[in-house]
């Protein structure tokens, strides 16, 4: 009967009792997010799932010898893990080989983000097209565009157009939820398990 | 995911804007990794930013094409907040640079394989109330071409601007680009210019808004330097 490794906690000891299958759920738990993150930071897809493969390989080699002390850290463990990683490879400029010892790892992660950005991807345009259809008037849609493409201060766009911060908010934040509804039907849909 | 919705909100358009950093910024992606309804708000942040800035490049009108360079190859990134502030102190008739700068290299003339060089490399710019003056340095690198992108107009004020590009330092003063263009509702439009190889290249960008009957309203001349030899 397999056990539920479902929070760091049981994840940690399953890992550290020699169970496959609690290496695989943290990788399934962690990997999208820790790949999103090394990718933001290094803007190369490769370069972040190399990164993210060799911060699992790390993390798991230790917890296999030894469990760490706080295992609801788990999460902030991988990070540290994974970010001291990115930034010595910075440092360093040095090529790497890394070995993955779990051909899991990048089936696992990568099906799943893959899936992801293509039906956000599938819907975003339109959805960007509808908001600003929508848009009441120029002001609006400067307010918008000031704030996320100009990357203008709230109160500077407030001052230049007039307005309170209410209304600013009101924009702003309308904007954020009708984009999200509009392709969240999709983004829905990604599936919960993946076999690897 | 949050009793305070508004704060997370600011929070996810800091991180994706890269305005955390230190503790703050770590704190944040452990977030991330730890919630992924967290990671699908931000995901779904990042594209809306994201098709916001493909949805304001693409309704500007550019000269792009004249220089047999697709939208697509030309990466761009907005800096017109790191210039606004110091020109925010100024007269409203001061010349906004905004939107988006770009330089592209190509390894020989027509080679497929590009190099995009971001815009952190562009170490300096400054401005004066009536001029304004930007200066950008390109990194030591082997021969090739080199474009530069950059939207500007009068902020606020769409119509016809006349356009006038001149290399100044090598140049008779004859300029390399005169014509009329459309600038959006923000004002802007995009130019695309090639930098030639010439030691410490000047370039001269004079714009003049201009009503219907073609009368100049107003003015402004940009000069580009290229502090480096390349």
């Amino acid at each position: 009967m397999s056990e539920s490794f479902e929070t760091s906690e049981e994840i940690v000891a399953g890992i550290n009792n020699g169970d496959r299958e609690a290496e695989t759920a943290m990788i399934i738990k962690y990997g999208r997010a820790l790949f999103y993150i090394l990718e933001k930071r290094t803007r190369d897809k490769e370069r972040a799932q190399d990164l993210q493969h060799e911060a699992f390989i790390v993390v798991l080699k230790k917890l296999r010898s030894e469990p760490i002390s706080d295992p609801s850290k788990l999460a902030a463990y991988l990070h540290s893990t994974a970010i001291n990683l990115y930034i010595g490879e910075v440092r360093k400029d040095i090529r790497r080989n890394t070995v993955t010892d779990s051909e899991t790892i990048a089936t696992i992660a990568d099906n799943r983000e893959d899936q992801f950005r293509e039906l956000v991807n599938d819907r975003a345009k339109f959805a960007v097209k509808k908001i600003i259809s929508e848009l009441k008037n120029d002001r609006d849609r400067k307010i918008l565009m000031s704030y996320y493409i100009e990357d203008s201060d709230k109160a500077l766009i407030c001052e230049e157009l007039g307005l309170s911060l209410r209304h600013f908010d009101r924009v702003i934040s309308r904007a954020r939820s009708r984009f999200k509804e509009l392709v969240e039907d999709n983004i829905e849909k990604i599936p919960l398990e993946v076999t690897a | 995911m949050s009793d305070t919705p508004m704060s997370q909100d600011d929070l996810i358009d800091r991180y994706i804007l890269g305005k955390l950093g230190g503790d703050e910024l770590a704190e944040f992606e452990v977030l991330i990794i730890e919630d992924s309804e967290l990671l699908k708000e931000v995901q779904i942040r990042e594209k809306l930013i994201q098709e916001l800035q493909s949805h304001e490049h693409s309704t500007a009108p550019s000269i792009a094409s004249e220089n047999k360079l697709t939208e697509a190859s030309t990466k761009t990134r907005n800096f017109s907040a790191w210039i606004r502030q110091p020109l925010s102190m100024a007269a409203c008739t001061l010349l906004i640079l905004s939107s988006t700068l770009a330089i592209q290299y190509q390894n020989q003339p027509g080679a497929m394989n590009n190099r995009l060089v971001p815009i952190s490399d562009v170490i300096d710019i400054g401005g004066s109330n009536r001029g304004t003056e930007l200066s950008a340095s390109i990194p030591s690198s082997d021969s090739g071409r080199f474009y530069l992108r950059v939207d500007v107009g009068f902020e606020g004020a769409n119509g016809n601007y006349n356009v006038f590009v001149s290399e100044t330092n090598t140049q008779d003063g004859t300029p390399l680009l005169s014509t009329t263009v459309t600038a959006n509702d923000l004002g802007l439009f995009g130019l695309l210019l090639e930098v030639t190889r010439e030691p410490h290249p000047q370039y001269s960008i004079l714009l003049e808004r201009i009503s219907s009957d073609g009368s100049v309203i107003e003015s402004e001349t940009l000069t580009i330097d290229f502090n480096v030899e390349y």
